[in-house]
């Protein structure tokens, strides 16, 4: 078994490229090294990716460019992005979050920050022997095999995430998380909203970007919940309204936090609340 | 005077009336407490457990040649190799069936259950050669639900035809006083509940465990953090067939108990495995294991009806009590008997009927844990009382204040009520919350009722 | 077999050399190889916050940590807050003892080094930031209560003691703003 930490990105590409299917990629090892020490003995090769120069923040006047070993403390301390910096600090504990990884967060397929990066309309940049390509986060989850295990699910073996890239939202946005505690705790459901309205005081929604956790283990957008808010004021009749467009939806997942049952239910509360948060 | 003596005067002439640092606290707040995963031994093995991944199965058959070539395996222990294969916490006060293994070697009931211990040379080594023994399992139909274990037709989780504790010859725990049907029968209203407690578990952040040491004089020395030192001790003595004073027990520091490290259940097979290879032996669960292996509060389900009179007095009460003790009983038999005792609650109840089952269902076993068997019938009768007073139309306070016991009242058990302090402890708190209390409420006293 | 490497780095105070498998935790190091046990093992996958240890003056889980990570750095654990044959405790550690702000004393050792970090860049916490600032620190014997009046405690112990507030004492570099560029 090896286990690397090169210093460049072609470095990691080329470690990797000796057992794609087998490498596990770590960023911040908040759910590799867990899973080691679990483990038995045989282990797959790690390429750890702490010394390859990704971490940073470039803030450009349209857009923050997270490098994707970028710790979880420093963008939840990103002033421009209020909805991701808020949902960055309630992954985990403080030292979790000196710890883990935008990059990481992402690419496991289930990560927290999909939810408000979805309604951001974020792109990740992946690194693989052709270059560098942007992807948008939805067009990754959608198309990519998508196992909620820890390893790289949604982006190709042979690749790897370097960057996540975030547009500055003209609208309005809010993230809201439900979990059984306040700090420390796992997420029931989610829910991201961005909008932009037509005046500055209020006026009618012209653009809307709305993503949920909770119908699914993996973040997705609301697309009928977008297209029935586009043209509305956002008032309490229309938030209602679209709340309860996620019955037809269905879902809910089960798992040792929740049942399938309490997780429509509250992915609702977490979109009304969303939803109320842009007034 | 002895020293002793003098060492004692000297303490409360200075002590008595002051707070005094506990003495352990300097050595928790500077993290040099040793509790049980921190002590390392030369040349300590480590165990761990191949584990039922079904909840109801037979065992077909063991195969441990996987483990055995793995870098660190030094050997395995199977249900064969237990002196006395038989875990039965309570037997010790002569209680219960034997019902539970040590090791599974025919039959497992629930999942997790231990089959294979395997002892290796560092605690990776023993998980990967526990991985690699090969159980075959021919899966049986389970049941999880502790009314539907009792159901005609419901899988059979005992060895003895009914999925229940036996008590002297019935398959639930009986306390009758009066005449319920009657009684009923002659009341104002009747009030029905059904109510119900989710197994809890205790999730200590330390995990349970011990460490066992072979002594050259043929004495085993254990630390564990047990809450139950003399119990972990006479039931290794018993499951490895030796006697107790071959056994030294060092415990006392436990990183949270709360009732879920009373079950003995890492000490017997860890000695066992210091005795049979010779060197010492840690056993500590992994939190995976704490959390879905070890025993946890029993989930219960009561069903209660009071009949009550038109000024908010119980007539009569019955009730029937479902406790799920999951797999094996462990301490649930006595957790019964403290619920049939208490259904009553500070109350006087004339006439009482209360059935109360210690059901097994193919679930992770339950247990102890704080104030088990009485908390769930303290929850169910204060709902109940709020009721009473909801259906009567009169005051909570005055509802409890009419049916509190006095001394010299009998209780639904027979014992007759001393020290009886429910109404003065309620007048006290009225007082404290602000709460005006009627005069009759104002004037009661727990003193014995006039004939 | 698995891969060793070569490890040197500074644990409370001390200059260590060992030699480990790379993906081996620090927690492992602390406790197996180094005798450090008061980084407790609650849950070894970054749930309980009982292994709590400062590295270069942050908090950190060691169970997170692998050892790769660690060549170079300064580690204090919770032992490493008083001098060995002193018998005094930190003012974080007497506020522990002096508020009761503990019962089995499992989770004490990475409470006063969750502690530490905090009051390092929060020298005078509100009582939401005390809750934020040891949110990954779990107990389930106090209630949290007694623990958050000895943060308190200790925040004011520190703020008469040295006037300024340095008490992880590391050499750390004060950590610099997001870099946003």
């Amino acid at each position: 078994m090896t286990y690397v930490a090169p210093d460049t990105v072609p470095g990691v590409l080329a470690a990797i490229a000796s057992d794609p299917e087998g490498t596990l990629v770590m960023g911040g090892g908040t759910v590799l090294e867990p899973m080691m020490t679990a483990g038995g003995f045989a282990r797959r090769p790690v390429v750890a990716l702490w010394r390859a120069g990704l971490s940073g923040i470039d803030r450009l006047t349209d857009e923050t460019r997270f490098g994707a070993t970028t710790r979880l403390r420093d963008v939840a301390s990103t002033a421009a992005l209020p909805s991701l910096s808020y949902a960055a600090g309630l992954v985990g504990g403080p030292a979790v979050r000196n710890r883990a990884t935008i990059g990481g967060n992402v690419a496991s397929g289930c990560g927290d920050l999909l939810v408000p990066l979805l309604s951001l309309g974020a792109k990740v940049v992946i690194a693989g022997d052709r270059g560098f390509d942007e992807c948008p986060i939805d067009q990754l989850l959608d198309t990519f095999r998508l196992p909620a295990s820890p390893e790289r699910a949604g982006i190709p073996p042979d690749r790897v995430v370097t960057a996540v890239v975030v547009p500055h939202s003209v609208g309005r946005t809010a993230y809201v998380k439900i979990a059984r505690r306040r700090y420390n705790t796992p997420t029931v459901a989610a829910a991201s909203a961005v909008a932009t309205f037509d005046s500055a005081e209020g006026g009618v929604i012209t653009v809307a970007r709305v993503a949920l956790r909770g119908l699914s283990s993996v973040p997705s957008r609301a697309r009928q919940v977008e297209d029935f808010l586009l043209g509305q004021p956002i008032v309490d009749d229309v938030i209602d309204k679209a709340v309860e467009l996620l019955d037809e939806l269905g879902g809910g997942y089960a798992d040792a936090v929740a049942s399938a049952w309490y997780r429509r239910r509250m992915a609702k509360v977490a979109l009304s609340r969303a939803l109320s948060a842009l007034k | 005077m002895t020293i002793l003596t003098h060492l004692d005067s000297s303490l409360s002439r200075h002590s008595v009336g002051t707070s005094i640092e506990r003495r352990d606290a300097r050595a928790h707040v500077t993290g040099t407490t040793v509790y049980v995963d921190d002590i390392q031994l030369p040349g300590m093995l480590h165990i761990a457990m191949t584990r039922s991944p079904y909840p109801h199965a037979l065992i077909r058959g063991i195969d441990c040649s996987g483990a055995e070539s793995v870098p660190g395996y030094v050997r395995v222990i199977t249900g064969d190799d237990v002196p006395k294969n038989v875990y039965t916490v309570l037997s010790l006060l002569n209680v219960g069936q034997d019902e539970e293994p040590v090791l599974a070697n025919q039959r497992v009931r629930y999942v997790g259950e231990p089959v294979v211990a395997v002892v290796a040379q560092s605690r990776a080594s023993a998980r990967e050669a526990a991985a690699r023994v090969r159980v075959s399992y021919e899966e049986l139909p389970a049941v999880f639900d502790p009314e539907e274990a009792l159901a005609e037709g419901a899988p059979s989780v005992t060895d003895w035809g009914v999925n229940a504790f036996v008590y002297h010859g019935r398959p639930y725990r009986q306390v009758r006083l009066g005449d319920v049907d009657a009684a009923m029968a002659s009341a104002d209203h009747v009030v029905e509940g059904k109510y119900q407690m989710s197994p809890i578990e205790h999730a200590p952040i330390e995990m349970t465990g011990c460490v066992a040491r072979p002594e050259p004089d043929g004495r085993f020395t254990v630390w564990s953090n047990t809450q139950a030192l003399y119990m972990s001790l006479d039931l290794t003595a018993q499951i490895l067939k030796v006697p107790a004073r071959r056994l030294h027990f060092i415990g006392g520091t436990v990183g949270g108990g709360f009732g879920g490290k009373v079950d003995v259940i890492v000490e017997p097979i860890a000695t066992l495995a210091a005795w049979l290879t010779g060197r010492p032996v840690k056993y500590v669960f992994e939190r995976k294991e704490e959390m879905t292996v070890s025993s946890t509060r029993n989930g219960v389900r009561i069903y209660m009806t009071d009949g009550v009179t038109h000024d908010g007095r119980i007539v009569a009460r019955r009730s029937r009590t479902y406790i799920d003790g999951g797999a094996y009983s462990r301490h649930t038999p006595y957790a019964v008997n403290k619920h049939a005792a208490n259904l009553g609650g500070p109350y006087f109840i004339p006439n009482a009927a209360f059935d109360v089952y210690c059901c097994y269902t193919n679930r992770q076993p339950s247990s102890a844990m704080r104030g088990f068997g009485v908390t769930e019938a303290c929850f169910a009768m204060e709902v109940q009382m709020d009721r009473i007073a909801e259906i009567t139309g009169i005051d909570p306070w005055t509802v409890r204040f009419r049916n509190a016991y006095h001394n010299g009242d009998l209780r639904p058990h027979r014992k007759p009520v001393e020290d009886a302090t429910l109404i003065e402890t309620m007048q006290a708190s009225a007082r404290l919350v602000g709460k005006d209390l009627s005069r009759e409420c104002q004037e009661m006293t727990s003193a014995p009722r006039e004939a | 077999m698995n891969e060793r490497v070569t490890l040197q780095f500074v644990v409370n105070g001390v200059q260590v050399a060992t030699v480990a498998d790379p993906v081996t935790s620090l927690q492992s190091l602390l406790r197996e190889t180094l005798g450090l046990a008061g980084s407790k093992a609650g849950c070894r996958e970054g749930s309980c916050g009982s292994c709590s240890v400062l590295v270069d003056g942050q908090l950190e889980l060691s169970c997170l940590v692998p050892a790769a990570e660690i060549e170079g750095r300064t580690v204090r654990t919770a032992e490493g807050f008083t001098t060995p044959g002193e018998h005094g405790l930190d003012p974080v550690q007497s506020s522990f003892v002096d508020q009761f702000a503990l019962q089995c004393g499992f989770c004490s050792p990475g409470m006063v080094v969750a502690t530490h970090a905090l009051l390092a860049d929060c020298p005078d916490p509100t009582r939401e930031e005390i809750i934020v600032g040891l949110s990954g620190n779990v107990c389930r014997c106090t209630g949290y209560e007694p623990i958050l009046r000895a943060v308190a405690d200790a925040a004011l112990k520190l703020a008469h003691k040295t006037g300024s507030i340095d008490p992880a004492q590391d050499g750390r570099a004060p950590r610099s703003p997001v870099e946003e560029r």
